[in-house]
């Protein structure tokens, strides 16, 4: 049963989308879907098949409502720079961040462009091989590879720079 | 390999995505190349770093809460009991049929509904995942070491008594020559600590290792199928025995060798 993987849906959803509420719509019509139509699964990943579910309504989501962050040239200096919309601030989670290197590699995740973001979320914190990712995804092995790539040498860069930053200051 | 072909590879390298040829060549590149190997380390460390600091993001307690009752609107859109039969046009029929459909569905529905907000984690598929992962790692280990066989041999009759003495168990052992899969040898392997036979066959230039372990659970197992990275597996329980047969075959020629393998017990 795909249910109890509702919360890495969540969770990817949260990621994606960047703030609670349309996480939690998404993730609901998402799961309502899975649910309804769940006997047409036949495949032996039911939680990548979830994540799948999940990742196509959010996308489905930025198209009505946000598509300027689909429109994604990845610009190295605007990416960098943290999200405006991103609501990690306010979160109670940040009021536990441990330490500031907690909060700039979350910040300069969020800021990475959804397709880049996506591809780090499902690797680091759902652990899926290459071939799932690309399958989630829709976009071949190369370019998980190459996302990938590209958006971890743009978080070395944020991190690195906001501990220099934070040196000087 | 260079410099250029390393920064390509490395990120796959860290994820250990590599086949194993590339796995070796980065790896000698990274342990002569200063630069390529602060890259490394680099990668790793940021790996850690997210794996301890990146927010995973809980569903609150309420939006479970309104999951769960849009679960129950799904399970049941018209209420039994609600519909009255003596005036029902045949929308409310149709309704009436859909709520006996899913009134039949509710226990288990409801049960999973259950599971969504009480008890992910009772859900392990990580259990079957990481032997899975085991089996499939002894596979590339088997190729990887040249050490696909312990005994050599084409002959059943060879590598079964083999087997006697090294295992509590008996493993039942059959070339497929003739079906085009021929027996290439035995091998002790262990899956997750417990030792496990694996009986080689070779298929043109490819190499299918079937595992067989006693199974702790006691009843067959229906055949799943799963894929990891590049290699397919078919594992089943029979007769008190686990079976995994693991190889880059193609999926057809994988799965008749499955066939055959079954059809013998």
């Amino acid at each position: 049963m795909v249910l109890p993987h509702m919360r890495a849906g969540y969770n990817l959803a949260r990621w994606l989308l960047r703030n609670d509420h349309d996480a939690e719509d998404v993730t609901q019509e998402a799961i309502v879907r899975a649910f309804r139509f769940f006997d047409g699964f036949t495949g032996d990943n039911p939680r990548a098949w979830l994540l799948t579910v999940v990742r196509n309504s959010a996308y489905t989501f930025l198209q009505q409502n946000r598509a300027r962050e689909l429109d994604t040239e990845f610009d190295e200096v605007l990416h960098s720079e943290p999200t405006s919309n991103g609501r990690a601030s306010e979160t109670p989670e940040v009021l536990v961040l441990r330490s500031a290197q907690q909060r700039v590699l979350n910040e300069a995740v969020e800021a990475l462009p959804v397709e880049f973001r996506e591809v780090f979320v499902l690797r680091e914190m759902e652990g899926l091989s290459y071939k799932e990712i690309a399958d989630v995804a829709r976009i071949p092995i190369g370019t998980v590879m190459s996302r990938l790539s590209r958006a971890r040498r743009q978080l070395r860069a944020a991190v690195a720079g906001r501990e220099q930053a934070g040196s000087v200051s | 390999m260079n410099c250029a072909e390393t920064k390509r590879l490395i990120d796959a390298y860290v994820d250990n995505e590599l086949d194993l040829r590339g796995a070796l060549e980065v790896e000698g590149h990274v342990a002569r190349c200063p630069g390529c190997g602060a890259d490394e380390r680099a990668l790793r460390e940021l790996q850690a770093s997210a794996h301890a600091n990146l927010i995973r993001h809980a569903p609150s307690p309420e939006f479970e809460a309104r999951l769960r009752d849009a679960l129950h609107a799904e399970e049941s859109p018209v209420p039994v009991g609600s519909v009255e039969p003596s005036s029902a046009p045949p929308r409310a029929a149709r309704h009436r049929r859909r709520a006996w459909r899913w009134a039949a569905l509710a226990p288990f529905a409801a049960a999973a509904a259950l599971l969504v907000v009480a008890a992910p984690r009772l859900w392990r598929p990580t259990s079957e995942a990481s032997v899975a992962d085991a089996v499939i790692a002894a596979h590339v280990r088997s190729l990887l070491a040249n050490h696909l066989t312990d005994v050599a041999s084409s002959d059943q009759h060879t590598v079964k008594p083999w087997f006697q003495g090294k295992l509590d168990y008996s493993v039942s052992v059959t070339d497929w020559a003739a079906e085009g899969y021929p027996l290439a040898g035995g091998r002790l392997d262990y899956v997750e600590d417990t030792p496990a036979a694996a009986l080689v066959y070779r298929r043109a230039q490819h190499v299918v290792n079937l595992f067989v372990w006693p199974s702790k659970r006691t009843g067959d197992e229906p055949l799943q199928r799963l894929s990891r990275r590049g290699y397919s597996a078919y594992c089943w329980a029979k007769d008190g025995m686990h079976y995994w047969a693991v190889s880059d075959l193609n999926e057809a020629e994988l799965q008749k060798f499955v066939e055959l393998v079954r059809r013998q017990g």
